[in-house]
């Protein structure tokens, strides 16, 4: 099943400050595989900047990032996902709950497969 | 010099820099130093290419897990939240625990590789950032452990009979229990 788009989305410190996150630990599973077999790393988290207006995400960003995804070395991926888990439970929280971030980070954890 | 080159003239900057760490301000190693640091690479890769598979594994076991887990309904929470942190706590330990063992031989060899370095002062803060940031547990993760701690005991029970062991699928279990949502 394919990722709804998203429209609009504004988001939120919480989020920006896991995208960061995120980016950095994109980096350094880059400098990992640097260091050792400088092998092919490939990631959007390097090439865009969080957002931090409105973001329209649509069905090929979602596809992108689902390509992306799967060039990322297994230990950088799980710690992304853990990143992307502790978003998941933040926006399940009482009061916490925004419709899109929701599907932002679901969209993020599993490409929507 | 176009952008592609400057990028591959910079990367390969970088990997002298960390593969040769013996430049002008730091004492040249012996030849014997040299050897060692081959082994230690050797093993940190070898721990690396173990975690990898390792995390594979574990990720293959989660989208295995068995339809009973999944469908697992949990009765006896006081509030959604007690029950979000109970699954939470599960799903984090039940995955960490799987990738143990692979992730504490990565944190050995990366531990021995700064340690060597630190001999000849080479700066090791991207090494020990890997260590903190991919390797080692988040202390969130500990953060679930300590909100579970403080759930009534007839809930940790019932959670831990269905949940505790095999590594799971956070969202499925979420989802099965009506708590994906508001």
């Amino acid at each position: 099943m394919p990722c709804e788009p998203i429209l609009s989305f504004k988001i939120d410190k919480e989020s920006q400050a896991a995208l960061e996150r995120i980016e950095e630990k994109t980096k350094l599973g880059k400098l990992l595989a640097t260091t050792i077999t400088a092998g092919v790393f490939n990631s959007i988290f390097t090439k865009n900047k969080a957002p931090v207006a409105g973001w329209n995400i649509t069905t090929t960003d979602w596809d992108l990032y689902a390509q992306a995804v799967n060039a990322i070395p297994a230990i950088t991926k799980r710690a992304i996902q853990q990143e992307i888990d502790f978003m998941i439970l933040h926006y399940s929280q009482r009061g916490k709950y925004d419709h899109n971030h929701a599907k932002f980070w679901r969209g993020m954890k599993d490409g929507c497969k | 010099m176009d952008v592609n080159k400057i990028k591959k003239i910079s990367a390969i900057f970088l990997l002298v820099v960390i593969s040769a760490p013996c430049l002008s301000e730091a004492p040249s190693p012996i030849e014997g130093d040299a050897e060692i640091l081959k082994v230690l690479k050797d093993s940190l890769a070898g721990s690396v290419v173990n975690l990898e598979k390792t995390i594979e594994r574990c990720s293959k076991i989660a989208n295995d897990q068995s339809p009973a887990i999944i469908q697992g309904k949990f009765d006896g929470a006081k509030s959604k939240e007690d029950l979000i942190v109970g699954i939470s706590h599960f799903y984090f330990k039940n995955m960490f625990e799987c990738e143990k063992e692979a992730r504490s031989a990565l944190a050995y060899d990366l531990a021995m590789l700064i340690s060597f370095n630190e001999n000849f002062k080479i700066p090791t803060e991207d090494i020990e950032l890997v260590q903190s940031k991919l390797v080692l547990q988040p202390f969130e993760q500990i953060g679930y452990q300590v909100k579970y701690n403080r759930l009534d005991s007839d809930l940790k029970d019932k959670l831990s009979e269905k949940l505790s062991g095999e590594p799971f699928d956070l969202l499925k279990v979420l989802e099965a229990n009506g708590l994906s949502g508001k």
